[in-house]
């Protein structure tokens, strides 16, 4: 169909003419099966047979060597009508006995009534293979119709998520500039360069001066995201000691388990291997994992963090030949952040990861974030060549596991 | 419509339209048994096994009438099953008036309006003016319980501008009816359109009487419509 929104041109898809208006003989009649009713007719009668098409043209005849005129008999002449239509001539003879002659009219109407059978069957046939082919034909057309309107609105949904990817990327920037200056300015004004302050003016500069600390990071948090989502990353690779990476997060996030009476608790591998990753990025990582345990895990309750070496059964080609060559074993590395908290329903596995996901507008609201922490663990993640898993269950606390392949640093 | 003026011949394309097992082919059916036995030309059904149609059903009737004008009807149906939309497209295509047989029963209302409301979208992708088709609605199945009640349907037919047909198929009551009143409309149409009067001197009334002489009830034993 058209581009164009007004009435298409009525199109005649239909093979109309052959719904409408009756056929040929020669397409409603096989050629050969007519001959072999003609001969069986003769065999069983001894009466020559002969069917003509419309123009006179011979399609099928059975008869005496010879010319059946110098029999000096008579043939019977019948028109072959179908649905009122006149469609050829039927002749029959010559019977070369007249005492016979009433037997010449009985076979023609015989063999008329065969061949009417034989037409309605042809007929029926013939419309049912060409209705099939339109309907094909028409079907395939609508498909094809419907894969292009759905290929265009892919296209304008994928436009619309660069759009938003790069206004997530400007804004962030566009709030960072003056935020930037925000914190400047408090900072001269805590540090006494517009004078000494009084003890509650120290305290409301210094909340000023918490709040946007948490905004910046907010903005970061941003930046990140929309850098991620437009592949603009790049790892920093060089050698990390997951050990000590693993111990000074711990370190990080112990006030706020504090806080919170939760037990913090580690265990970490001492042999493991120095591996090649972006350190501040898997820094990251875990922080986000540990905070996230420690806001959705109650009073009272523990987080443990591990640190431990595995095997990363990466599978290549899933479903195809060779997979089992491809996805040999590969040495890696495990992180593994498990708490006491509230868990996740199992239905909301996989969607957590989504930006701005979250599993419950209220628990932001009691706990506070913006639905990226674990958006930015899985693009980290990824870009390490690594998976996340989990394992959650409402109540029953919940289990990340990192596993990153080891790749040892060269030399 | 089709005309060839060589051979003075008039086809006409009707096609039965409905949800599924509403009664198209029984319609048809039923229209074939009141033809006489000696005029009666063959009913095509292409149907699977379990007797759901599967392209159309195609009833031929033929007429002869005004200056030697031979008058072809082609009655069609379509497939009601949803996922035949294509095919139904295609039959509907090139048609000159529409009977729309929908099953009386309560509950069945929403099918009716589902399949009613596709036959105006494939009459609009066709590029065919629903309001310029002539169509009847018939409502089949009368006889069956827990039925949209006389006085609903004939206070929303007044709303409506179609004619509206009541009708027991199966009895072939109301099949006539349906059939006479469609070509009715469908002629006004085409005589609107051609000036088949003035051209071929082919009213309205002589096609009505000689198909009404064709398909007389009384040489039928299925009854005839009220």
């Amino acid at each position: 169909m058209s581009d164009s929104h007004s009435h298409p041109e009525p199109e005649l898809r239909l093979p109309e003419p052959l719904l409408l208006n009756t056929p040929r003989l020669e397409q409603l009649l096989d050629r050969s099966a007519l001959q072999d009713v003609c001969r069986s007719f003769f065999e069983s009668f001894g009466m020559p047979v002969r069917v003509l098409g419309k123009d006179g043209s011979l399609l099928s005849s059975v008869s005496l060597e010879g010319d059946p005129m110098l029999f000096g008999g008579r043939e019977r002449e019948l028109p072959i009508v179908y649905d009122g239509r006149e469609l050829g001539t039927l002749v029959v003879g010559p019977e070369p006995f007249p005492e016979r002659r009433n037997n010449l009219d009985k076979l023609a109407t015989h063999f008329s009534r065969v061949l009417d059978a034989l037409l309605f069957s042809g007929h029926r046939a013939l419309l049912a293979s060409t209705m099939h082919l339109a309907t094909a034909e028409e079907s395939y057309r609508e498909l094809a119709e419907k894969n292009e309107r759905l290929q265009q609105a892919y296209d304008r949904l994928k436009e619309l998520d660069r759009l938003k990817s790069t206004f997530l990327a400007t804004m962030s920037h566009e709030l960072r500039t003056p935020l930037t200056s925000i914190i400047g300015y408090s900072e001269m004004l805590a540090s006494g360069m517009g004078g000494e302050l009084n003890a509650t003016q120290r305290e409301f500069i210094d909340t000023v001066r918490n709040k946007s600390d948490q905004l910046l990071e907010l903005i970061l948090t941003l930046l990140d995201v929309a850098k991620l989502e437009q592949d603009k990353l790049r790892l920093t690779l060089a050698p990390v000691d997951p050990g000590e990476l693993a111990i000074d997060v711990v370190h990080t996030v112990s006030p706020a388990a504090a806080k919170k009476q939760i037990v913090l608790e580690h265990r970490i591998d001492t042999r493991m291997p120095i591996i090649s990753a972006d350190k501040a990025r898997l820094r990251q990582v875990l922080l986000n994992l540990l905070d996230n345990a420690i806001k959705f895990t109650p009073k009272g309750g523990s987080v443990t963090l591990e640190v431990t070496a595995a095997d990363f059964q990466r599978i290549v080609d899933e479903g195809s030949v060779g997979a089992v060559l491809l996805s040999a074993p590969e040495r890696a590395l495990q992180f593994l952040v498990r708490d006491t908290g509230i868990g996740i329903p199992i239905a909301e596995h996989e969607r957590i990861f989504d930006a701005f996901y979250q599993v419950d507008g209220s628990a932001t609201r009691e706990h506070g974030g913006t639905g990226l922490g674990l958006s930015i663990v899985k693009r980290l993640v990824d870009a390490h060549g690594g998976i996340v898993e989990l394992d959650s269950a409402p109540g029953c606390g919940t289990e990340f596991r990192v596993r990153l392949p080891v790749i040892e640093p060269e030399n | 419509m089709q005309l060839d003026f060589n051979a003075r011949e008039l086809t006409v394309k009707l096609v039965y339209y409905g949800p599924a097992l509403s009664g198209k082919t029984t319609n048809l059916k039923a229209l074939h048994e009141l033809v006489s036995q000696q005029a009666r030309g063959r009913l095509m059904t292409l149907d699977t096994k379990d007797d759901r149609t599967l392209f159309f059903d195609l009833l031929p009737l033929q007429i002869k009438a005004g200056s030697g004008l031979t008058v072809r009807l082609k009655v069609l149906t379509v497939p009601g099953q949803v996922i035949h939309n294509a095919t139904r497209r295609l039959v509907l295509s090139g048609a000159d008036g529409v009977a729309f047989i929908a099953d009386s029963r309560k509950s069945e209302t929403r099918e009716g309006a589902n399949a009613f409301l596709n036959l105006r979208q494939n009459l609009t992708e066709s590029g065919i003016d629903p309001t310029a088709m002539p169509i009847v609605i018939q409502f089949n199945k009368r006889d069956l319980p827990d039925i949209r009640p006389d006085a609903e349907l004939d206070q929303l037919a007044k709303r409506g501008k179609e004619p509206v047909f009541k009708a027991v198929a199966m009895q072939g009551v109301g099949v006539l009816d349906t059939f006479m009143g469609l070509v009715r409309l469908t002629w006004a149409k085409l005589e609107r359109e051609n000036q088949l009067e003035k051209k071929f001197q082919i009213s309205a009334d002589e096609v009505l009487q000689s198909l009404g002489a064709k398909l007389d009830s009384s040489a039928s034993t299925t009854g005839a419509a009220r």
